[in-house]
């Protein structure tokens, strides 16, 4: 059974447009810090909607975000 | 530790509190009055609805008193609204508390059903209120934590 993860390169971006703060790009995304933490660290899976808002932010498409990864459980190959 | 943690951990402690002076009342009354038999229904269900607004008013109190103590440590106004991922972690605790409560109602027609006299009903029933109660707020600290 595959299990999907969606990655992100949200610290990366975040500091290579002007070393950005995570309660900046909460208020340009118009969620609360803990969100971004939460994303960043993997913790969260943002919507649609709060994906293209955090992509617009850093002026970049989605795909340079966020990525997407499939990945088998180790069981069902044994 | 973020603020909605701390929040969480803060209604989880007054949850537990309040359920417990509250019951501790409840049954101070219930040994001083030698509520009868018969009358044991009106008695729990007139302390079972003054539990709500109890709950609710002490629950403001706390949450505002809280903001109070966080504005004057941490000199910032803490941000009052729910964005998508505090409201996803609301529903989903909301969600488990919903049903450990159910649980403890049917949990409570059992007792009906098996013989045992509507007292242990009632207490059943406020069982169920403290455990529901205990692990919505429980489960919004552990989705802040661990994530959702």
């Amino acid at each position: 059974m595959a299990k999907c993860q969606i990655n992100n390169n949200i610290r990366k971006l975040r500091f290579e447009n002007n070393e950005m703060t995570q309660q900046h790009l909460a208020d340009l995304a118009g969620v609360t810090r803990q969100t971004i933490v939460a994303i960043e660290k993997g913790k969260y899976s943002p919507s649609l909607e709060l994906a293209f808002k955090v992509a617009l932010a850093f002026k970049v498409p989605l795909e340079e975000v966020f990525s997407y990864e499939e990945q088998e459980n180790n069981k069902s190959e044994k | 530790m973020e603020y909605q943690e701390k929040r969480a951990l803060v209604n989880l402690a007054a949850t537990i509190i309040l359920f417990a002076v509250y019951y501790f009342y409840v049954y101070s009354q219930y040994k001083e009055l030698g509520v009868a038999d018969g009358t044991d229904l009106t008695f729990w269900a007139k302390y079972i609805l003054w539990l709500i607004p109890y709950m609710v008013i002490l629950k403001i109190i706390i949450h505002i008193i809280m903001n109070i103590i966080t504005v004057a440590v941490t000199k910032q106004e803490p941000k009052d609204f729910e964005d998508e991922m505090d409201k996803l972690i609301d529903l989903k605790s909301s969600r488990n508390g919903s049903i450990v409560f159910m649980l403890g109602f049917l949990f409570s027609m059992v007792a009906l059903v098996m013989g045992y006299s509507p007292h242990t009903m009632f207490l059943i029933i406020y069982g169920a209120f403290i455990i529901s109660g205990i692990l919505t707020e429980g489960s919004m600290f552990y989705y802040y934590k661990r994530g959702v």
